[in-house]
């Protein structure tokens, strides 16, 4: 049985062949499939965390006033047995540049519609004349969703002197939050395609 | 074990019978390679937030939080309406079916990466970096353009490459678009609050740019590297007409207008060529500090060698580093602000212009109050 096996996977690499250009014929009878429509929702950190306030290393570094843990639940944020809740994405502006973060990310956005699809620009298409010199080009269509709904939507923009609020040196200032709930209307595509660089 | 044995000998024969391989790209192959950018265009774009005290849908709140007030209490900022719609939206009140394309095929937005040398002249600030641009739709020859702000003006009046609504006639909805937003700021003591309103009619932003670079550059040359991003920015604003007004809570009863109308707003933020780039970084406290280099001085290693005279005058000062300096005043990138006609109700106060201001140097850093 694990002969046959083992001939069987010889005779695979023989016919294995290169990548060949398909010819202009081939090519037209090829249609691809057109598109996909994509929903979805996508929630973080609803109840917070990510981090439990009991797991080890959790501790608010800074020594200032009591050493509470860091991360738990946006309960116990509430109750002020942690210093934070919800998830933290931070970019590092250079080598030592300091952090610009998103912090405390909690809530859900959900939407419905978006959709996925190659497209070729043609001359019934309508942009104010544009479309003559651009008949042809292929563009990625990304079709906005009509509608994003957000629920308890939270973060802040944040200036850290570290990424991670555990880190020696922590030091950390808010610009500005956002707290979204509700339905924003949007509408229309928006186009991809690749541009000759100087 | 023999399984092994197996397999290696399975391996060995994929790699001879294979009969594809990279193969080195010619020189003729090579040059027609380009490095390729990405191109966005919004196509029949609308987007509008509106939250249930404005008549949004029922449970809508959208709220701008970390505001505090004199005596550290949260001042609740609301967004009562947010929206980017096609012209003529009369202040974000008709938007249905008032749909906009931001970016043109032939001229869209652009993320790309930018080769400094060709930026620069090889030898000036951009030398040797590798730059991550994004950019809003070009300025033209006044030959293909339209008016920056006068929506009523057909081609070849202006540098502006997005078109306004109905642009020659032809009845198409064009590339300027109107946005809004409207503010409603809670205090603690609800007769304080107010309402906000500031709205742009017929608006582009062509010419604007975003070019970030970093690294371990010495952006001052003190003889140790900077830490923080580099850029150089360039936000335009042309608008037919800017509007801020104030009203009820729910968007109702607003008072009279400030208008600006002819609005064109040109900031040039940092200025690689001349070794003055924007730098932004964050301090070990975590406050944020922004920095425009400062214009380098006589002596900078940089520059042409030698001294200015006393008297500024060419025949005092070394030809090279007076004309280097020169080339600054002249070519160095300035701000300009200008508005053809502020309006308050209908009362017109005339036009006002800021124009070729250079900044030299700029430090803001931010303070916990």
């Amino acid at each position: 049985m694990r002969s046959n096996l083992l001939i069987l996977l010889l005779l695979v690499p023989t016919y294995s062949l290169a990548l060949e250009a398909m010819t202009e014929d081939a090519l037209e009878s090829v249609s691809g499939q057109n598109g996909v429509q994509l929903s979805g929702e996508l929630t973080f950190n609803e109840n917070g965390g990510p981090l439990l306030s009991s797991d080890v290393g959790n501790v608010d570094p800074d020594g200032a006033g009591a050493m509470i843990a860091t991360w738990g639940t946006c309960d116990e944020k509430i109750a002020g047995s942690v210093d934070r809740c919800g998830a933290r994405l931070a970019v590092e502006l250079n080598d030592n540049g300091g952090w610009v973060a998103w912090d405390e990310l909690t809530g859900s956005v959900s939407f419905e519609g978006l959709t996925l699809r190659t497209r070729e620009i043609t001359t019934t298409d309508s942009f104010g004349g544009d479309e003559t010199s651009a008949d042809g080009k292929a563009v990625l269509e990304i079709g906005l969703p009509s509608q994003v709904k957000f629920k308890n939507f939270a973060y802040d923009v944040v200036t850290s002197s570290t990424g991670r609020p555990t880190d020696t040196g922590y030091s950390q200032q808010t610009r500005y939050g956002i707290e979204f709930n509700g339905t924003v209307n949007l509408e229309g595509n928006l186009l991809v395609f690749p541009t000759g660089a100087p | 074990m023999l399984a092994q044995r197996f397999l290696i000998s399975i391996l060995c024969l994929f790699a001879s019978y294979a009969w594809a391989e990279m193969a080195d790209l010619t020189e003729s192959e090579m040059s027609e390679v380009s490095g390729e950018g990405v191109g966005l265009v919004y196509e029949n774009y609308q987007f509008d937030m509106k939250s249930e005290s404005f008549g949004g849908d029922t449970g809508n709140s959208f709220k701008i939080t970390g505001i505090k007030d004199g005596n550290g209490d949260d001042v609740s900022v609301e967004i009562g309406q947010y929206y980017i719609a096609g012209s003529g939206s009369n202040l974000g009140t008709s938007l249905d079916g008032n749909l906009v394309n931001i970016g043109r095929l032939t001229n869209p937005i652009t993320i790309d990466l930018l080769d400094g040398n060709a930026l620069g002249d090889g030898t000036d600030g951009w030398a040797d970096k590798s730059v991550l641009s994004i950019a809003m739709p070009t300025q033209v020859d006044a030959a293909s353009g339209y008016h920056c702000t006068d929506s009523s003006q057909g081609l070849g009046t202006g540098t502006c490459s997005s078109r306004p609504e109905n642009f020659d006639g032809l009845g198409y909805q064009g590339e300027r678009f109107d946005m809004g937003m409207s503010l409603n700021r809670q205090f603690i003591d609800s007769n304080k609050d107010v309402n906000l309103g500031f709205h742009a009619q017929a608006a582009n932003m062509d010419g604007s740019y975003w070019r970030f670079w970093g690294g371990a550059t010495d952006a001052n040359n003190d003889g140790t590297a900077d830490n923080g991003l580099q850029l150089e920015g360039q936000l335009n604003f042309y608008a037919e007409s800017l509007v801020f007004n104030t009203c009820n809570l729910d968007g109702s009863s607003c008072g009279e207008s400030l208008t600006m109308a002819g609005f064109e707003f040109e900031l040039a933020l940092g200025d690689a060529k001349y070794y003055q780039p924007m730098t932004i970084d964050v301090t070990d406290t975590g406050f944020l500090h922004i920095m425009i280099q400062p214009l380098p001085a006589p002596g900078d290693s940089r520059l042409p060698a030698g001294a200015i005279g006393a008297d500024g005058l060419e025949g005092s000062s070394d030809a090279a580093l007076w004309a280097w300096y020169n080339d600054y005043y002249t070519n160095g990138r300035k701000t300009n602000v200008s508005v053809s006609d502020v309006m308050i109700g209908s009362d017109s106060f005339g036009s006002s212009s800021i124009q070729g201001l250079q900044i030299q140097y700029l430090e803001v850093i931010s303070h916990e109050i």
